[in-house]
């Protein structure tokens, strides 16, 4: 099912007729799928769904309640299978336990720096990430351990990344605002706001680079670009939305509206809140999607992602959500009305979806109880694991900062590399940290 | 003709001290909240003026012993009857004594008008702010009520001066420096704004749109400011408003960086004078702990590669207090770097520092310490970091001057050449990355100003050059140390480790 009430309407180019000399030409010397910078051509090569008379008036619409209306309606008609249904679960509750054991330890003084934690907005990660494909991609913010969680970094890579330890998914180099896994496509955390869409904009257009200039006919891969309500209004923000749309990249802008900056309410800050009605001025269906409630994420991402899949373009999901806890574990958090608090965290996402699966049958009271503890001893051996494993070694400190620390055309035995005839021949290693890439692989191995 | 000059008051600095006022009245500090209903309480001696609210604003004042005097009737007149003519009138007056008389009851009021009320506040709190800091007895200030201090009396004495920025208002500022700040001047000029760094960078920098700003806020919402307290000597003729943005942390002004060099730093020449950009930015710079390679680096070096900015870098709370003060009534785009780490530590301040006239000059270093072996330059953090090596070496035998560079453009290139000219010796201690930086070119300077003075290579002490990494240990390799500048230091002065 297409987004019930979205049309989206391909952008037109002005003064484009069939019979513009320059766009001929233009035809004629682009290549067969034109890229970028030839979105004139590829514009007159799609058949234009709209009549070239009324190239102005045409609207985007998006409609935000279409998911509220499509309640549930009978249990027949189930919104995933029990194995989907048991692995969704499990990953929230993962989230969950994770990051309650990273308030612990931050107050042990196990982990330092700003911890922002990500309890509350389950609903937003394991609805998206869990219909990814391992190739596709998720740019996150500064509260990324969920969303690597989701994407299957281990826990212990993940904690012992918090702890600064070597085994960390950084080697302790990242810490917790910038989590990254080039194995599971986890393109970063990133610590300023905005900073992250384009880096997921880039991915995005690689994936359609790849396919399109490089012939890679299989990759269809999608970018998720998680962001909050208060990047909404960062410029970086726009300029992606456009580029994405203009492009029609496959990528999905998903943010997260926990409703607060860190004691700016979304409400203050924003002339018009409705962060989903962005997309349509670009050009891209907008959604909005009830945050707290996974199923309605999950319906809302499937299509999305498909889209992006399909090469049909970008969508920005809004999912309304809220934070447990404050911005950061440095946050006293006094700002939020306790009632607000109170009647979001009535609405927990994780008891949302327990109460789904046993309504529907779909998994017993005992099935989601075992799935708690087997989480539990995850978390805990992560702990464990984190706690035992070494911290990063001196000569550490200076390794990392280049792909090529020598330069590109000097090998690391400092020879010539144009006198080796593989780098001729092309064969030659030119920038390959293979311990990293080995430590990385034995660490997931083991995880 | 050269707006600057119309700009620009001459501040007091050390060598000209203000003269110390006799007071006269007690102090005032009150306490009052926007709201209903107004409680007059008198506490052993004092009154203690409060509005019970829901809102989170408050601000202390307490009266003492001003029974009978005018700057109480004046103020218990705003308070009571919101109207300023009623100060005049005998019902008035005869109320407020009756109130002031009436001791130990506790009275509730009615209150309606926040505007009139405001007027009555713009015009009394700077008094009290002055007042306060005389009748104080503290000897110690952190730098982090340094900076707020520094800022409530800039803003008190002038209205063209406001904040802006993300978190400033409500949330009290993330580091607390603009704390009650929102409570006394009021959302519209504590500016919360949305996350947008580059927008809200380029709107302030000019003056032209700061006019039109100037002049809708006048006619406006401003009524209660533009008819206002006429401040520490801010001229009749100025015009521009003098925004100080808060950058969460410097880091965040990488996304507002074209405006901070190209807007801001290019505008006054480019235009040839005619438009000058009266702006601080300020915020917490270099490293931090435990946060992580974006959110923890130096940007001296880079705004100080920068002609058109002034770069200042506070260590003390002297430093905090006299270089904003400086900074906000400087009719130049200025950048201020504070430092987390330093926001909580107390300095030693004297009463010329708390005076509300007291201010730093801008490109004059400071020595913080006279010695005769060696001089060791530093700023902002590195400067307790370098005391506290000199100490170390002092046992050594070794006598070293440090100096606290405060600014780094301009440099004070007078004091770093005259120090060692007088040790012959030079260590530069910096966070920043050692490649271009601040030691580079205070090293350039030594060799090019006084190279037949130098008897041993200089030393620089930098950041590693990596960006910061997240575990301690590594981190704390990523920057320099008391270890190293003793050996440095010791290395300069041909004495073994």
């Amino acid at each position: 099912m297409a987004f019930a009430g979205i049309k989206v309407i391909q952008p037109l180019a002005l003064h484009a007729s069939s019979s513009d000399p320059y766009n001929r030409a233009a035809k004629s010397i682009a290549t067969p799928s034109p890229f970028l910078g030839s979105t004139r051509t590829l514009r007159i090569n799609q058949s234009l769904p709209i009549a070239l008379s009324r190239p102005a008036s045409s609207i985007v619409a998006a409609v935000s309640d279409v998911f509220k209306e499509k309640k549930l309606k009978s249990t027949s008609d189930l919104l995933l299978t029990k194995e989907e249904g048991l692995e969704v679960y499990e990953d929230m509750i993962l989230g969950r336990a994770f990051e309650d054991m990273c308030a612990q330890m931050y107050y042990r003084g196990k982990m330092f720096g700003f911890v922002h934690l990500y309890n509350g907005q389950e609903a937003v990660s394991s609805g998206f990430i869990k219909l990814l494909k391992k190739e596709d991609s998720v740019v996150s913010t500064y509260r990324d351990h969920v969303h690597a969680l989701s994407k299957g970094v281990p826990a212990r890579a993940v904690m012992s990344e918090l702890f600064g330890k070597k085994t960390g998914c950084c080697r302790g180099q990242g810490g917790s605002m910038h989590m990254f896994s080039a194995e599971h496509n986890v393109l970063g955390g990133f610590a300023f706001i905005g900073e992250g869409i384009p880096v997921a904009t880039g991915a995005a257009f690689s994936s359609k680079y790849r396919r399109e200039v490089l012939k890679q006919a299989d990759c269809d891969h999608v970018t998720l670009a998680f962001f909050g309500d208060g990047t909404c209004n960062n410029g970086q923000f726009f300029e992606c939305l456009n580029m994405a749309a203009l492009w029609k990249l496959p990528i999905i802008f998903v943010v997260e509206n926990n409703l607060w900056a860190i004691g700016m309410s979304h409400l203050r800050s924003t002339s018009d809140p409705e962060i989903w009605k962005k997309g349509p001025a670009f050009g891209m269906p907008g959604v909005h999607v009830d945050g707290m409630d996974v199923l309605k994420v999950r319906e809302v991402a499937k299509e999305a992602i498909g889209r992006a899949r399909r090469g049909e373009g970008p969508t920005l999901v809004e999912c309304e959500t809220y934070r447990f806890r404050g911005h950061s574990l440095a946050d006293p958090d006094e700002l939020r009305d306790p009632a607000e608090k109170a009647r979001y965290a009535a609405r927990d996402p994780i008891t949302g979806l327990k109460k789904y699966l046993i309504e529907n049958k779909l998994a017993t009271e005992a099935d989601l109880k075992a799935i708690e503890k087997k989480i539990d001893e995850v978390v805990e051996e992560a702990v464990e694991f984190a706690d035992e494993s070494p911290a990063p070694s001196r000569s550490q400190l200076l390794e990392n900062v280049f792909a090529d620390p020598r330069g590109f055309g000097i090998g690391p035995d400092g020879s010539y590399r144009c006198e080796d005839p593989k780098f001729t021949e092309g064969t030659a290693q030119l920038c390959f940290d293979v311990e990293m890439k080995n430590l990385m692989l034995n660490m997931h191995l083991q995880g | 003709m050269n707006h600057a000059s119309r700009y620009y008051k001459p501040t007091n600095t050390v060598s000209n001290p203000p003269k110390k006022r006799e007071l006269s009245h007690p102090a005032i500090l009150l306490l009052v909240t926007f709201g209903s209903p107004l409680i007059i309480r008198r506490i052993k001696g004092q009154f203690i003026i409060r509005f019970s609210t829901s809102r989170i604003c408050y601000q202390t004042y307490s009266l003492q012993g001003i029974a009978g005097s005018y700057n109480c009737y004046l103020l218990l007149s705003s308070l009571l009857t919101l109207n300023r003519k009623d100060v005049e009138d005998y019902k008035t007056k005869s109320r407020c004594e009756r109130l002031l008389g009436s001791g130990n009851q506790n009275l509730q009021l009615p209150f309606y008008n926040q505007k009139v009320f405001g007027d009555y506040m713009q015009r009394l709190i700077p008094v009290a702010s002055s007042m306060k800091h005389f009748s104080s007895t503290t000897k110690n200030m952190t730098v982090r009520d340094a900076l707020n201090s520094a800022l409530d009396e800039e803003m008190a004495a002038d209205s063209n001066v406001f904040i802006m920025g993300e978190e400033v208002g409500e949330y009290q500022g993330a580091y607390k420096i603009t704390k009650g700040l929102l409570d006394k001047y009021g959302p519209d000029r504590v500016v919360d704004t949305p996350i947008t760094e580059v927008t809200s960078t380029v709107l302030l920098s000019f003056p032209s749109i700061s006019y039109l700003l100037h002049f809708q806020l006048k006619q406006n919402s401003y009524p209660y400011i533009q008819a206002g307290f006429t401040g520490i000597g801010v001229g009749a003729a100025y015009h521009g408003l003098k925004p100080v943005i808060e950058f969460m942390t410097f880091n965040f002004s990488m996304q507002a960086i074209d405006h901070i060099i190209n807007s801001a730093a290019k505008s006054n020449y480019m235009s040839a004078g005619q438009i000058n950009v009266p702006i601080v930015f300020r915020g917490p710079n270099g490293a931090a702990a435990g946060v992580g390679a974006q959110h923890s680096q130096c940007f001296g070096a880079w705004f100080g590669a920068i002609p058109g900015l002034k770069v200042l870098v506070p260590y003390s709370s002297e430093d905090a207090r006299g270089l904003l003060k400086a900074a906000i009534r400087d009719p130049d785009p200025v950048v201020f770097l504070e430092n987390e780490i330093l926001y909580g530590e107390s300095f030693p301040v004297s009463p010329e520092v708390l005076d509300p006239n007291f201010c730093l000059p801008i490109g004059k270093a400071k020595i913080e310490r006279e010695g005769k072996d060696v001089t060791i330059t530093a700023y902002s953090k590195m400067v307790s970091f370098a005391l506290k090596a000199a100490e170390i070496l002092e046992k050594d035998g070794i006598n070293a001057e440090v100096i606290n560079l405060r600014c780094i453009r301009p440099l004070d290139r007078d004091t770093i050449n005259k120090s060692v000219r007088k040790t012959n010796r030079l260590v530069t201690v910096e966070e920043g990355f050692r490649q271009h930086g601040v030691g580079a070119e205070i090293c350039a300077t030594v060799v090019e100003d006084s190279f037949g003075y130098l008897d041993a290579p200089v030393e620089r002490i930098a950041g590693a050059d990596v960006p910061t990494p997240y575990a301690p240990n590594l981190e704390r390799l990523a920057f320099p140390q008391i270890e190293d500048i003793v050996r440095a230091t010791k290395r300069a002065c041909y004495r073994s480790a």
